[in-house]
């Protein structure tokens, strides 16, 4: 039984099943209709999480000192220092300087967000999912679950807020690339000559087709809703796994060896393959309490550079006109430093869009000399003192508009207040 | 076993449906529920259902300790607050209604505006909100309480639960990773409940029982971050003395096997012997150190002691090698790594777990953080509050003016005024995580350190830690907590937490199902306190609870759905879990070969990540639901572990057999006429039946469909195998199947000795293609949902 069978079979048993259920509306940059069983083809989202909290006053949102002895200044270098690349203005620090001059013009930024919170959990929900208190997937789970919930590798996760709501099955990866061909290829003895087999293929077509009788005699005598739904997510989950091999031939043959730039690696192979839909991804080190400037700075470098590995990967596989790189904190940190030399949390930051269909080389939104947010007009896309603050609800509700689902189930399911505004384009 | 249907006792629930008082109770009450008369709804469930609601929509916007009307004397708490919140509203609601003007209850006349209010109107005379407050007022006068042992019963309505013996079953491979024995099995069989405790109660002396609370407790500890490694080790070497010009270390003899079995400096050869001695001798010492505060829970239920002495415990744990790192010299029996004893470690003022290093260091802090990070993960594994979410509502952050903060502004000390107090009692504990008082006392512009509404007691701190170990252990969450943290270790689900939303879908089913659990979690709480602080009274509750029981259940309406919407464990293993069966139940474990085999599902450089584990360091959380790569981990699994037991299990004499007892390979189910052989396809029948119950946990007749499914697979594998095997090839064609077992799969030598088998014993030879056969059946069940689930 294919997975559509299965699932098909499911509903009719009035078994809740992670299914595509997706009706948003098409969207060219998709590549077709929401409800597929094929490849997925449509737009690969990647959320970055810089864990811990960046300083978007180190970054894209630069705030100098007036002069070099400033008392309480923002930072150590000084605002006649601040560089631009385009149209973005970034802090001369880390690899800000070669990461924005390679990239402006395939970059979105927007400053100003406010986080209404200082705390780690809270501010990770907000960004990733759009809403402050619990209960919503995050932006790349719905994403998932709307466009490719049946795909073996739908929901890859290794950072910062995954919450899956139940819309799909969420997948972690080691970084042991032997053992993961070991598990592409389940019933080879050795796992390189198809002929060596635990058991021959017509055997194992029938332990399958035992397999799905059973499952679905299982599914329909069970009543328990969360024994069905654990049910329906192994079965689920084995229909489509024998594509994970497709996964092996578009690894590059050389690793990176950076965090960031690896975990792309294999969420960029998922999508290439066609088994993957979404991706959170993570890099840490961004709480920087103490001694701000000599922590911060070598964790924003890795956080660039490997976003070059993710896009350089993308262009060579040919997909960089399919990703949409979504990168956010939990937070931003205080302006000024403390005595430790370090900088606290703070609830005003930004984000960053990168990707090929997006208003590239743009800033939207903005923040005061002391990094406090300045009101945001939705309609006009400008500050405006009088307007209400940017928050993470409008960032998410105008992703979800831009890749199909501001108006879909899913949205109406997880609803948010704040309204959406034609942010990435 | 099936529960009786009984009626639902929700009086107040389903006639304020009636009154479309909330949008989401679609019930059926409107069409004239004929058992209203006969339900029962007490006070607190009215107030909880009814009067919550209302609060929280019109009332709570302002009326909460940070809102509005701070200063008022009519302020709501939420569950956040403690479990005794509405217990708290609704004495504040009862004391406004009997504040009268004029004879009218200021309950009344204020959301009324019919005194000045200002909040204005927030609902009329003639409203269903007015009318529900009214008939509160009514019941405060005329108080109504029922038998609450109804509700619980009542919510597991329909709801099937396994019996004594299936709940043994899952119990055994739950806690000590094996099936029970025949004899356990008899005694609950005859015993019921009552014997199920006393058959738990000798499995929780097994050794892999304690494993399985060490693996329980880290999850939230985290403190494997540490092992193995060096790392425990690395951490503590640099803890000094820093009196006078040079600082010595507290710890010299931290790495005293590099003394002892030589380091390999100044060119001196090492032989391989003493290296390899060296390196145990690492890996043992960083051991104690690491798991000191998890071995100290391990002892404390080990030893049938109060678990309260986790955290007033004045000695920590160590093994007979972080010994000699530290420096002391208790008496072992054994001296092997795995035997731990309590000490005390000079100039420690020990308090259990909070004065462990390698525990403060998994939290650490800074200068600006002052423990308080510290202080969050206490009130959260040892108090069961999730302090960050007393602050969860929006915060304008920016708006914050004025000199410190969190003493002073009411954003910011919702959440300090809980956390800092205890922060401050942890002041001995520096950023990295050693004991060092600050030689300039505690921050002066921190609350005072304390807990709760207690300080500490002015004079000597340097007891502050033990000092506020008592306040904790007397707190009444105290006792919830490690329920809180036993149940979800055991059925893999978090506790529920009370829903906010009024609003939402299923807001009420949510509420009584929060309700339920809460008031079982409490029974279990009293029980825990009375055996003072045994941790096996919560474990045997837990077992024997519907949560741990629930199998299945039939006829749920809507409603019903909702309610019971997270009962049941359909729980995915955890990889530790999953290794330990495949071995109690194959007789092997799933390991890589060699003279120094690494099992699959431990380690992290084969599937342990891959199959949702964790590393205690950046990956911190389980993945509870299998995706693709998981499915194909078990499929895996499954492929080779029935390639590598089935011939090793036929080539046992049958009475010592694990799998297959009742057949034999010469059992073939039809002749070359392709008829059946009764007796052969009789006994593969009662194997297969046999094999569902050892593996799956399904006590199945022989002609249950389950067991005719089994069996067609079987006849099927083994009709193509025959056929295959009959084939004629072409020169050079490769072949499928050969008569010989493939050289993995063969039985030739055994397995936990290494020694060849007795030639007439070994299995090489499949011509009658059973083995292969019996491999697929094999195949087929090691990757079920029941035996991947519990």
């Amino acid at each position: 039984m294919d997975r559509r069978s299965f699932i098909k079979l499911a509903s009719v048993a009035g078994i809740g099943v992670v299914g595509p259920t997706a009706f948003g509306e098409n969207n060219s940059l998709l590549g077709g209709t929401g409800r597929s069983y094929a490849p997925y083809d449509g737009l690969y989202y990647i959320s970055v999480n810089a864990g811990g909290g960046w300083d978007p006053t180190s970054f894209c949102d630069p705030k100098g000192a007036a002069f070099e002895d400033e008392t309480n200044r923002m930072n150590n270098y000084l605002t006649e220092t601040i560089e631009e690349a385009g149209n973005i203005r970034y802090a001369p620090v880390a690899g800000n300087a070669a990461f924005f001059q390679k990239y402006f013009d395939r970059t979105l930024v927007i400053n100003g967000i406010d986080m209404l919170t200082n705390g780690h959990d809270a501010g990770n929900r907000h960004t990733w999912s759009g809403r402050l208190t619990e209960g919503h997937p995050s932006m790349a789970a719905m994403l998932a679950g709307a466009y490719g919930p049946q795909q073996p590798l739908a929901y890859l996760s290794s950072g910062g807020y995954s919450e899956t709501s139940g819309l799909v099955a969420r997948t972690r990866t080691g970084d042991n690339v032997n053992a993961l061909t070991r598990l592409a290829y389940p019933n080879r003895m050795n796992v390189d000559s198809e002929d060596d087999l635990f058991h021959p293929e017509t055997a194992s077509d029938l332990i399958r087709s035992t397999h799905e009788e059973r499952e679905a005699a299982l599914l329909a005598s069970q009543g328990l809703p969360k024994i069905q739904g654990a049910m329906s997510t192994l079965f689920a989950a084995r229909a489509g796994s024998n594509e994970l091999k497709l996964l092996q031939q578009y690894l590059p043959e050389t690793r990176s060896d950076n965090s960031l730039g690896a975990q792309g690696e294999i969420a960029l192979a998922a999508y290439k393959a066609g088994i993957g839909v979404s991706a959170s991804l993570g890099v840490g080190g961004f709480d920087t309490h103490g001694n701000h400037d000599d922590n911060h700075f070598p964790s924003l470098q890795r956080l660039t550079e490997g976003l070059d590995v993710i896009m350089e990967r993308a262009e060579e596989l040919g997909i960089a006109d399919k990703i949409l790189i979504n990168v956010g904190s939990d937070f931003g940190r205080t302006p000024g430093y403390n005595d430790g030399n370090g900088k606290d949390h703070w609830p005003i930051t930004s984000q960053l869009f990168m990707g090929s269909n997006i208003r590239g080389n743009t800033v939207l939104g903005s923040s005061d000399e002391r990094h406090s947010a300045i009101g945001f007009n939705g309609a006009s896309l400008s500050s405006d003192e009088g307007s209400p603050h940017l928050q993470p609800g409008n960032i998410t509700a105008s992703v979800r508009k831009f890749v199909g689902l501001g108006d879909s189930e899913f949205a109406a399911q997880f609803p948010l207040e704040e309204e959406p505004f034609d942010l990435l384009g | 076993m099936r529960m009786a249907v009984n009626k639902r006792k929700t009086l107040g629930y389903t006639s304020f449906a009636c009154l479309g008082l909330i949008a989401s109770m679609a019930t059926n009450a409107c069409g004239g529920d004929s058992d209203a008369e006969e339900q029962c709804v007490s006070n607190e469930q009215f107030f909880k259902e009814t009067i919550m609601p209302i609060a929280q929509a019109k009332c709570m916007a302002c009326h909460t300790t940070q809102g509005q009307a701070k200063n008022s004397s009519f302020i709501f708490q939420d569950s956040a607050w403690g479990p005794d919140y509405i217990e708290q509203n609704m004495k504040v609601f009862e004391q406004l209604s009997k504040l009268k003007f004029e004879g009218n209850p200021w309950i009344l006349l204020k959301p009324t505006n019919e005194i000045a209010h200002e909040g204005a109107v927030q609902f009329d005379r003639d409203s269903e909100e007015y009318d529900a407050f009214v008939a509160m007022i009514d019941r405060i006068d005329n108080p109504v309480s029922c038998d609450d042992t109804d509700a619980v019963e009542e919510f597991f309505d329909n709801v099937e639960l396994l019996d004594e013996v299936a709940t043994l079953r899952k119990a055994s491979l739950a806690l000590v990773g094996r099936l029970p024995t025949l004899a356990e099995e008899n005694q609950v069989r005859e015993g019921g409940f009552d014997a199920l405790d006393v058959v738990l109660d000798g499995m929780m002396t097994e050794e892999v029982f304690f494993d399985r609370l060490i693996e329980i407790y880290n999850d939230r500890f985290l403190t494997d971050r540490y092992y193995p490694g060096t790392e425990g080790l690395d951490l503590l070497a640099g803890m000094e003395n820093e009196e006078g010009d040079n600082p010595t270390p507290i710890y010299p003899n931290m790495f005293w096997f590099e003394e002892e079995f030589g380091d390999g400096a100044d060119g001196d050869a090492i032989s391989e012997e003493d290296a390899a001695l060296r390196a145990e001798a690492a890996e043992f010492s960083n051991k104690g150190i690491a798991r000191a505060s998890l071995e100290l829970i391990a002892h404390v239920v080990r030893n049938d002691l109060p678990y309260t002495e986790v955290l007033t415990a004045d000695y920590t744990m160590v093994n007979p090698f972080s010994a000699k790192s530290y420096g002391v010299s208790p008496a072992f029996e054994t001296g092997e790594y795995d035997e731990f004893v309590p000490v005390k470690l000079p100039g420690v003022p020990h308090a259990g777990v909070l004065t462990n290093s390698i525990f403060m260091s998994r939290f650490p802090t800074t200068v600006t953080n002052r423990n308080r990070h510290r202080s969050r993960m206490i009130y959260e594994i040892f108090l069961a509050t999730d302090v960050q979410r007393l602050g969860e509502r929006p915060v304008d952050a920016t708006k914050i003016e004025g000199f410190n903060p969190t003493m002073n502004d009411p954003n910011c000390t919702v959440c300090h005024q809980i956390i800092d107090p205890l922060a401050g009692a942890l002041q001995n504990w520096n950023d990295m995580g050693w004991y060092g008082p600050p030689t300039t006392g505690w921050y002066s512009d921190m609350r005072q350190p304390g807990f709760g509404d207690e300080t500490l007691p002015p004079g000597d701190t340097t007891a502050a830690v033990p000092w506020v170990a008592t306040q904790i252990v007397a707190d009444n969450r105290f006792a919830i907590a490690p329920i809180h943290i036993l149940f979800s270790g055991l059925s893999g689900q978090t506790p529920l937490r009370e829903p906010s939303d009024v609003n939402a879908e299923g807001y009420l089913e949510g509420l009584r199902a929060h309700d339920v659990q809460t008031k079982i979690f409490q029974e279990i709480a009293d029980e825990f306190i009375e055996s003072d602080y045994n941790l096996k009274v919560i474990i045997k509750e837990l077992i024997k609870s519907p949560y741990y029981r629930a199998a299945n259940a039939y006829d749920l309406d809507a409603t019903r759905l909702l309610e019971l919407k997270d009962v049941g464990t359909g729980r995915l293993l955890t990889p530790e879990q999953l290794h330990r069966k495949i071995e109690a139940i194959t007789g092997q474990p799933w390991q890589t070969g060699g003279d120094d085999p690494t099992p699959y599902l431990l380690s992290g450089a084969q599937y342990r990540i891959f199959y949702g584990g964790i590393d205690s360091d950046t990956v911190v959380t389980r993945v509870t639901e299998p995706n693709g790569i998981m499915a194909n981990t078990a499929a895996r699994m499954a492929n080779e572990m029935a390639c590598f037991t089935t011939a090793q299990d036929f080539a046992l004499d049958p009475s010592e057999r694990k799998l297959f007892p009742y057949v034999e390979p010469s059992f073939q189910p039809e002749d070359s006429n392709n008829y059946e052989i009764p007796a052969s396809a009789q006994a593969i029948r009662s194997n297969i039946q046999y094999l569902h119950q050892q593996l799956l946990g399904e006590f199945l007749s022989v002609n249950d469909p389950e067991i005719d499914r089994t069996y067609r697979l079987f006849l099927d594998l083994w009709k193509d195998g025959v056929s295959g095997m009959a084939a004629e090839l072409e020169e050079g064609e490769f072949n499928p199947y050969p008569t010989n077992l493939a050289g993995p799969c063969q039985a030739t030598t055994n397995y936990w000795t290494g020694e060849p088998i007795p030639e007439a014993q070994q299995i090489v030879n499949d011509e009658n293609y059973t083995v292969r056969a019996w491999m697929g059946v094999m195949t087929y069940l090691l990757q079920d949902y029941r035996f991947l689930h519990e």
